[in-house]
């Protein structure tokens, strides 16, 4: 079955860096040692992208029959009328999108970009062309499900990462020093959105204060959205409300050896986040050797696994900070576990052995 | 999902029972639960806008914490093996001063704790002011109507605007044409955002999104917003004050506002140029566009055609006005040239009456709008 050696993967935007262009690189890494054939095609491409345009793709579609892996965001018109042309088996790689409803306050475009997108996503669910539906995570599989996606359809299949990546880059030296001067004890990395639970974080460290005695530096590092400033306005707000004005420490978006010198000189990573289809950086944080406490929404406990210091109250998050600060011994004993965890579900090989398995289902299924 | 290993089931149990003992020894935390966002977003606005306006602003926090503890500073040179003597010398005289830096630190921190009460304090006043102030404003408002003098607000919700605007100003690709001159501030992307006050039907915010250039604008006109929106344009109705004092500080690359000034009262044009200085980053850009009144044909066609026009400004006093808000390197820049038939002839007349002539035409028939922009 020469034909269906081919395959196409198509996404709206790869750029080098951003979570879905990894996933389709990395698939597209899997596939080719299985000794695929693989092409991707995008809308917006970074110069010396490893991406063709649609016109190639319509070519491409239209002279093969490859399986077509569909990346779905937001809205993508083109994507989804090329996605019309495809004659082979169809795998939709579907990416969470945050609910509306965090924004309302915030920002009226945002929220369109998100019902928009949200849409989409429901449009792509009931096409009944797609093979398979691949979410990131038990909790996306959920919502895949409430919008009538049948569970044998659905398979679950955590994003590929750069974590091996990461933990290679050397550090940024200024950015190093700088922050090994003044170490946060609490971390959190995640676009400075209201979904990402800063708020909490912050309401968690003044219960610190409280309880403890002693002040805790908090480091946000985020890309920021000019249409979301108000976001950080709250932000500093809430610093000064709950008296830790001169402790948070808002960095915006860092280059990948900025990020790894966050990573090396924080203590612990605390994510509030209300809203994550997945969350990668748990997985950075478990393979970097730092402590996660969490709290337990959306997918942040199945991400988490057996390794996760999980706790749904204020005064016990803020407890559990105190046990990982004080306690070298528990410190490591929770970070061997989260790697543990980690590790064994989601490392490079085991999402690259799951997703051939799911690719060879497909095949093995569709009509010859 | 994988339920937690025992060690960490054991951990979790621990913590819960560290809490409660906890709680009961400090009966409970004093720390305040998170109230809605909508409050939160309005109070984190005045916040931006008092730091703005002297108060402590995050990157001066920032700066204040980096010299809390004097001994943690970090010494290097350039100069070799001197250098490093020097390096030594400062070193070792960090020890030698621990007890008095110890005591500097204690100082310093004692200083940004009480900077912070004093934040606090001044937010809270804020709070406090703010609701007491738009409320006395509807007060007034509603007192106006009831004896008969009317705010603008009310006048110009009286009247057809749009209907006024499609007969007298022209539609929507003569506005467009216009305007397309002022595009050459925002080259790309990064020059944005640009918030557009009183954006009517949106041309410019139009010519912004085929750019790329991210933009929203605000309006009081409902037709107008309507019509904005249905072009898919960001249109908010509010009123401008309001909609630029939710804003965040130094967040805006561009403020432009055409034909829009003349309609305000001085007090409400000195507000919205204060609003806009504090809500452009430094080097942002404000244009502002309105009728030449110092053209005697146009203050007696164009301005006194329109019954909601409030104010006639000269354009060397909106200059003045926009440098009193803090604004640089402000230009005024004339546009709209008057019909040449409309000119006095001077062909055939002697060279004195010539030259009045000319100067008569100079001051009659001076363009009919101007621009002022100025950086932030």
């Amino acid at each position: 079955m020469a034909h269906q050696r081919d395959a196409a993967i198509l996404l709206p935007s790869l750029s080098e860096g951003d979570a879905t262009g990894t996933d389709a690189l990395r698939m597209r890494a899997a596939l080719e040692g299985a000794g695929w054939r693989v092409r991707i095609f995008a809308t917006d491409r970074s110069p010396g992208s490893a991406a063709e345009d649609l016109d190639a793709a319509r070519r491409f579609l239209r002279n093969k029959k490859p399986l077509v892996i569909y990346h779905q965001g937001t809205r993508w018109d083109a994507g989804l009328a090329l996605l019309r042309r495809a004659r082979g088996p169809v795998l939709v790689r579907d990416h969470n999108v945050t609910p509306a409803e965090f924004f309302r306050d915030i920002n009226d475009d945002f929220v369109r970009t998100l019902e928009v997108g949200a849409q989409a996503r429901r449009t792509l669910a009931g096409n009944g062309t797609v093979a398979r539906f691949l979410p990131c995570s038990e909790f996306s599989a959920s919502e895949l499900r409430e919008m009538g996606v049948a569970d044998e359809r659905i398979r679950v299949l955590a994003p590929f990462h750069d974590v091996d990546a990461i933990a290679a880059v050397a550090p940024d030296a200024g950015t190093l020093r700088s922050w090994a001067r003044d170490p946060a004890d609490l971390l959190f990395v995640g676009r400075l959105a209201p979904n990402k639970g800063h708020r909490r974080m912050l309401r968690v460290a003044a219960i610190y204060h409280e309880f403890f005695g002693r002040r805790l530096r908090i480091r946000l590092v985020g890309q920021r959205d000019p249409r979301l400033a108000a976001w950080e306005g709250v932000l500093h707000r809430d610093a000064v409300r709950l008296g830790l004005a001169f402790d948070l420490d808002i960095t915006g978006g860092l280059t990948a050896s900025e990020l790894k010198a966050a990573w090396l000189t924080s203590r612990i990573l605390l994510c509030c986040s209300e809203h994550e289809g997945f969350c990668v950086p748990l997985v950075e944080a478990a393979h970097l050797g730092l402590p996660i406490v969490a709290t337990p929404d959306a997918a942040v406990p199945q991400t988490l696994g057996s390794g996760g210091v999980v706790l749904g109250d204020d005064d016990e998050l803020a407890t559990a900070i105190h046990r990982l600060l004080e306690d070298g011994a528990l410190r490591d004993e929770v970070v061997a576990a989260q790697r543990r965890a980690i590790n064994e579900r989601f490392s490079a090989d085991v999402l690259a052995r799951r997703f051939l398995e799911i690719v060879d289902d497909v095949v093995a299924e569709a009509p010859r | 999902m994988s339920e937690p290993s025992t060690r960490i089931e054991a951990l979790i149990g621990e913590i819960q029972q560290d809490a409660r003992e906890l709680r009961e020894k400090h009966g409970g935390s004093t720390v305040p639960s998170l109230e809605p966002i909508a409050a939160a977003v309005r109070e984190g606005s005045l916040r931006e806008e008092a730091s703005t306006a002297g108060g402590l602003s995050a990157p001066t926090l920032a700066e204040l914490r980096r010299h809390l503890r004097p001994a943690a500073v970090e010494f290097t040179s350039h100069r070799g093996l001197v250098g490093r003597v020097i390096v030594f010398v400062k070193k070792l005289l960090t020890q030698l001063l621990a007890p008095v830096l110890e005591r500097q630190t204690i100082f310093n921190q004692t200083n940004l704790d009480a900077l912070e009460q004093l934040e606090k304090a001044v937010l809270s006043l804020r709070q406090e002011k703010h609701p007491r102030i738009d409320s006395l404003e509807e007060r007034i408002t509603t007192l106006e109507r009831s004896t008969g003098v009317e705010t603008t607000e009310a006048s110009t919700h009286d009247f057809d605007y749009a209907a006024f605007e499609e007969a007298f100003r022209g539609d929507s690709e003569h506005v467009a044409a216009v305007q397309r001159r002022y595009l050459e501030y925002f080259p790309d992307a990064a020059a944005g955002p640009v918030l557009d006050l009183g954006c009517g039907r949106g041309e410019f915010l139009a010519m912004l999104g085929e750019r790329d250039i991210p933009s929203w604008g605000l309006d009081v006109e409902h037709d107008a917003v309507l019509a904005a929106r249905e072009k898919g344009l960001d249109v908010r109705e509010r009123d401008l004050i309001l909609g630029l004092r939710d804003c965040a500080a130094g967040s805006l690359g561009g403020i432009v506002s055409f034909q829009v000034f003349e309609h305000l009262t001085l007090g409400k044009l000195t507000r919205v140029l204060e609003l806009a200085h504090t809500k452009l980053r430094p080097g942002g850009v404000l244009i502002a566009e309105t009728v030449n009144v110092a053209s005697l044909i146009t203050h007696a066609r164009a301005f006194t055609l329109d019954p909601t026009h409030q104010l006639a400004l000269h354009p060397l006093t909106l200059k003045l006005l926009v440098e009193g808000c803090g604004f640089h390197d402000v230009d005024v820049v004339f546009s709209g040239e008057v019909e040449d038939d409309l000119r006095m002839e001077t062909a055939g007349m002697d060279e004195a009456m010539k030259r009045n002539l000319e100067r008569l035409n100079h001051i009659v028939f001076a363009p009919q709008d101007y621009a002022v922009i100025a950086r932030a």
